[in-house]
This record gives C-alpha cells, structure tokens and sequence, in this order.
C-alpha cells in the first residue's frame, strides 16, 4: 500500500518535472520566434498588446499621479535655488533669441538662394504615454493613438525638446515607440557645429554612443547632434543630443529628452510622403532672389562667409541660360 | 451536485495568485514611469512568485505563470516568452529547494533568494546577449536585481502576516 502511494508520488513528480520543462521549451521556442520576426507572430503581439494596454493605461495613472505629488513637493523645496538659477537662463536664452532671429533670416534667404524646397508636409499628433519601459531588455513606451490617427511604422516622435524614438508597431488605439537609447535604435546624424555625419546608437542605458564618425571629424563636448534625414526615415533637424564625453574612439551622448519623465509626446505624422519634386527644383535653383525682398541679402557670401558680388547668380543665369 | 472542498480551495488559490500576480505585473510594468525605475524597476514579482511557490505551491501552477509573463513581455515590449522563463525557473528552483527552504529561517530563505537571483541575472545576460548581440547594460541589471533582493524581506513579512491572519479566522497551515 505504501508502495504503491510512493510510486504514484514518484509518477506524478516525473509528470510536473516534464510539464515544467516543457513549458519552459516553449518560451525558448516563442523567444526565437520572435526574434525571427515573422509577420504572424507580430500581428499576434499587435493585436494582444491592444486587448492589455486600456489595463496598463489605468494602472500608470495612481502611480504617475503619486510620482508628480512627490516631484511637486521636492521643486517646491527647491523653488528659490531654482529660481535665481531661471533668472540666468532667461538673461542667456534673450542673448540666443536675437541671435536665433538673425540665423532664422540667414537662413530663409539662404533657401531662396539655393532654391532648396522644405518638405512641409508633417503634422504633429499629441499621444499620452501609457507605459514605459522597467526592464533593461528593450527601451520601449507605448502610447494611446494608433491607426486611427494615422500613425504609421517608421513615423518620429518626439517632445518640444527633441527626438524621442520612432514607431515601430501600431495597433487600432495604441502604438508602440521604439527609444533613442534602445540596442536596436540606429539614428543618422550630423553634428550641429560641423556638419560631420554619423550614427548614433542606443545601449539599453541612459546614453547613447556616436559610431562612424569619419576619422578627420573633430568633435567638442556639449556639441549638439541633430538628425541628418538619411535613410529617408526620419525628418532632418531634429535634436537628438549632446557629446557628453570623448575617450578617443568613444563618445558619448547624453539624449537631449529627459526619456526618464515622458509624459507626453508628439507623432510626426506624415501624410503620404511628398518627396521633393525634382522640376520644382529645377525650376526654382535657378531663379533670381525677388527684386523687393527687403532686409540683409546674403546674395554674394560664399562658404566662408566672404562678400562676393553677385557673380555666383550671374554664373547661375548663365548656365540656365546655356541649358535652354 | 457533489463539491470537491479541497480542489475548490486550490482552484480558488490558483486563481487568486493568478489575480495577484497579474496586480504586480501590472504595478511593475507602472513603476517604469518613476524616473529613478527608468529601465531597471525592482522585479516584485519575482518575490511575490518566490513566496507563493513556497508557502502555497498549490497556487502556483505553471500555465497562469506563463500567461501572466507573456502579459507582462507585451507591455514592456520585451521577447515574447522572455519573463515566463524567468518565471518558470523560480518555480522550479523553489520546487527543488521547498523542503528546506519550508522550515528554515528568514534569513536563510532571503539568502536563498538572493542566490536564486543571482543566477537569474546570469540567465539574463545569456539571453540578453544571444538575442541582442552584445553585452547587457551591467549597472542597470544589477540596481534592479540588488533592489528586488532589498524588498523580499518586505513582502516576507507581509505574506507572513497574512497567513497569521488567514490562520486566526480558520485558515489552513
């Protein structure tokens, strides 16, 4: 009798021992499905991740209601040290403001000159963030628009500040936002100063590191790192960060959004990509700046910035002129 | 109609593990928004599994385990099947490890944990690195690990307490 009650305990420990280890085959096995990535098993995540995000969005209020009462209570600690050190800002952002103007002019003319045609076709869609990444396996948020805002794969995100991440995955009512800092993010840049391309690359941390910088690049810490538009993927101008430090090969970046307190974000929604039409370029290379086109004219500077009369658009008329 | 007293109450146990640890999934996934969790929040389920497995391993059946890792996968955005393995080890290792751990010290269990986790965090950076290619974030894995160890004393206590209560109005041992 004892026996036989030994035997069935012995049988049934054997049957929970392969039940276990077969459940646990099959996460390995989903695992590598998913990092075949196969449309099905995506869909399937679509859908699933749609069904569990109105949870998840519920849950994410207390907590991020508790978290602001506790920020307000510390800025409120801080509030005088915080306010001499606004003062400074305020006086140095006047000096940037006069000086942003004067880039913003340069800059219009320059365009005109060029004939350069800005592809003004993106909207800005606010979305809540619903969940952020706690695991340092994936740097990923989920957002509460989708589909239904005409949010697409591939589409940038980002706060007043700066680029955040990019779409990856998009349900009906929710979408899923690949971060700047993930190990698969791979963002085309070119330093602000310079002009110098290269990419940066997430480390599932805080910073992110700059690779393929050509070699004769010179690099200075605090030099802001802004999108380049390569790939055609994500808009050009974008800020993505700051070199916080340069040892030799390696440099890193500190990402201009604080991804720690994102609350809200923007989706540059694209509608369907205007391109740049090449006979609006052709058109517009070549013409003359408006005759009443009041204000500084940098009509005659070269690269370097020196004053050259105007036989850069003469040139240019010629050449028109010899190709009609 | 002829009830089963006894697989009712396990059937109610599993269910309400079940519902607790699809709570602290939840409550985890939501600790991701406080900024000092960025990416490294403390793994409380892992405790909350480690002591359910333990005191009421009735509870923890191993199908509602990997459904509630595969939940917590899709908020986060992590591999599919990823955290239900990492379930199923704790799991097993208290399985292996129940008829010493069920009568020795706090201490003893605690320490026990922390090595379980330490060889969790192991498993972690194999993964990491087969999947990703690269080495993991080492800093962030070990606040996070480091953190849960912190807590477990914590939800001993609690878990303790309320099998005191359970006991006071007629629970079983």
């Amino acid at each position: 009798m004892a026996r036989a009650q030994g035997d069935r305990k012995r049988g049934r420990r054997k049957n929970s021992v392969a039940s276990h280890a077969l459940i646990f085959f099959i996460c390995i096995c989903l695992m590598t499905l998913g990092k075949a990535d196969i449309t099905a098993m995506n869909s399937v995540r679509t859908v699933l991740t749609g069904l569990v995000m109105p949870i998840a969005d519920v849950v994410s209020v207390p907590i991020r209601a508790v978290t602001s009462m506790v920020e307000s209570a510390q800025a409120a600690a801080k509030l005088r040290e915080e306010n001499l050190k606004l003062r400074e800002d305020v006086k140095r952002l006047s000096r940037w403001r006069l000086q942003a103007e004067l880039l913003q002019s340069e800059n219009r003319q320059l365009r005109s000159v060029s004939g350069v045609i800005a592809p003004d076709a993106t909207m800005a869609v606010s979305a809540r963030v619903v969940a952020i990444n706690a695991d340092s396996f994936a740097h990923v948020v989920m957002i509460n628009i989708g589909r239904d805002k005409g949010i697409r794969r591939g589409h940038a995100v980002t706060t007043t500040d700066g680029l955040v991440g990019m779409i990856i995955d998009v349900g009906a009512r929710h979408s899923q936002v690949l971060l700047i800092t993930d190990i698969n993010a791979m963002i085309p840049v070119i330093l602000s100063s310079s002009s110098w391309p290269a990419t940066t690359i997430g480390q599932n941390s805080g910073n992110l590191k700059l690779r393929f910088l050509p070699t004769e690049a010179t690099v200075e810490r605090d030099e802001l790192v802004q999108t380049s538009g390569h790939g055609g993927v994500l808009p050009a101008g974008i800020p993505v960060g700051r070199i916080s430090a340069i040892n030799g090969d390696r440099i890193t970046i500190e990402p201009i959004v604080d991804l720690k307190r994102l609350s809200f974000v923007s989706v540059l929604v694209t509608q369907d990509d205007p391109g740049f039409s090449t006979q609006d370029l052709m058109n517009q290379a070549y013409s003359p700046l408006p005759e009443n086109q009041d204000g500084f004219s940098l009509q005659g500077l070269n690269a370097l910035g020196q004053r050259e009369d105007s036989d850069v658009l003469e040139g240019d008329q010629n050449q028109n002129g010899n190709a009609q | 109609m002829i009830f089963d007293r006894k697989a009712d109450q396990i059937l109610f146990q599993q269910v309400l593990s079940f519902a607790v640890l699809l709570l602290c999934v939840f409550i985890e996934g939501g600790l991701g928004l406080v900024p000092s969790f960025y990416g490294s929040a403390p793994k409380i389920t892992f405790c909350i599994l480690f002591l359910i497995a333990l005191y009421r391993p009735a509870a923890a059946s191993l199908y509602p385990v990997m459904l509630v890792g595969l939940i917590f996968d899709i908020i986060q955005g992590n591999p599919f099947g990823y955290t239900s393995s990492l379930y199923l080890i704790i799991l097993g290792v208290v399985a292996w490890r129940r008829q010493f751990l069920i009568i020795a010290d706090p201490s003893v269990v605690w320490s026990e944990f922390i090595i379980m986790l330490s060889g969790l965090m192991v498993y972690i950076c194999t993964v990491f690195l087969i999947l990703q290619g690269t080495w993991p974030p080492f800093a962030e894995i070990l606040f996070q690990i480091g953190f849960t160890a912190l807590l477990f004393p914590i939800f001993n206590w609690i878990m303790s307490f309320t099998r005191q209560v359970g006991l006071y109005f007629g629970g079983e041992q």
